[in-house]
């Protein structure tokens, strides 16, 4: 009689044990920021956008592609094709905290002056973002 | 030896019991309905499926009280629509969620400062930098308060301020994000 209790009490502790662990369990990892580079080589049709806002102009796919594809380091079109990658990045669910007041200010800058050295020190510290993954010490 | 205990204190003890199991396992049932919403909504996020996503965590919001994370999570969501299509009302229901998440957990620091950041972007300077002054209390040192207290302090025009705040920022470590701004506004005297 005693031992069918202790047998009951076992089982109930370890299937509560069992249930708490998998209450627990932490929801998975947010996807890591990526760069113009990931989003170059992967099929649009699997962006999570069809169309980004840069500066206050709207591109499709195909303009983006070519963005995205550009090698040339002036400054307005780097700042351009670095800001695509970040925004692409927080569409697809990246940790948008440490980048919104750079992105926010990249799409500011690309609708006003600014100077060449301006443009570049925003556009590293979004490929920061994305490239290196900087500010993300998870996905590094 | 076998401890004899009366009636009443084994009925006491017995329900003692059951209220324990019930409040530990309501406890469980609500910590796995927010993962799961989590789960759902991050996964929904990455298909680029926003609005979906929201309904999830709002939905898990009205079920589960007092779990800042999914506020949290909805605000992010709200955060990246602003940032995405440039519409103040996401910027105003994100703030709402921050502020819920911050209200709901507010010993973490990173509530505040998420709240602090997204002030910031909304150009309310005063309660972005009440935010951040919250956040950094908690975490002195941390790189992105102190950026972001420098951010509200060059908001409110106090350009002296936000310099020795970024000069505070880079002392943690460098930092291209805190270099730019400083940059922008100029390194000063």
């Amino acid at each position: 009689m005693k031992r069918r209790w202790v047998i009951v009490g076992v089982l109930l502790g370890w299937g509560l044990a069992q249930y708490r662990s998998s209450a627990a369990a932490p929801a998975p990892e947010k996807p890591c920021p990526q760069p113009a580079r990931y989003w170059l080589e992967l099929d649009p049709t699997r962006w999570p956008v069809e169309t980004l806002r840069l500066g206050g102009q709207r591109y499709g796919a195909e303009p983006l592609l070519r963005l995205l594809a550009s090698e040339a380091r002036q400054p307005q079109a780097y700042l351009r094709q670095q800001l695509a990658a970040a925004k692409l990045s927080l569409a697809s669910g990246a940790e948008p905290s440490p980048i919104a007041a750079t992105v926010a200010e990249a799409d500011q800058m690309l609708q006003r002056f600014a100077t060449p050295k301006e443009l570049l020190a925003l556009g590293d510290a979004l490929e920061a973002y994305t490239r290196f993954r900087r500010y993300t010490p998870g996905c590094r | 030896m076998t401890p004899h205990l009366s009636l009443p204190f084994r009925l006491g003890l017995a329900i003692l019991i059951l209220l324990g199991a019930f409040f530990w396992f309501g406890t469980a049932w609500m910590a796995y309905q927010a993962d799961t919403a989590l789960t759902q909504a991050r996964a929904l996020h990455h298909q680029g499926r926003a609005d979906q996503a929201l309904a999830v965590l709002e939905a898990a919001q009205r079920r589960v009280r007092g779990n800042a994370e999914l506020p949290l999570e909805a605000g992010n969501l709200y955060l990246v629509r602003y940032l995405l299509e440039g519409e103040p009302a996401s910027l105003e229901a994100g703030i709402a969620q921050y502020s819920k998440a911050a209200r709901l957990n507010p010993l973490e620091p990173f509530y505040p400062a998420s709240l602090g950041q997204a002030l910031l972007l909304a150009g309310q300077f005063g309660q972005a930098e009440e935010a951040l002054e919250r956040a950094l209390q908690g975490d002195p040192h941390n790189l992105e308060y102190l950026w972001g207290r420098g951010r509200a302090k060059e908001g409110q025009g106090d350009l002296k301020a936000a310099r020795e705040f970024f000069r505070r920022a880079l002392e943690v470590r460098e930092d291209p994000r805190v270099r730019a701004d400083f940059l922008r506004i100029g390194e000063g005297p």
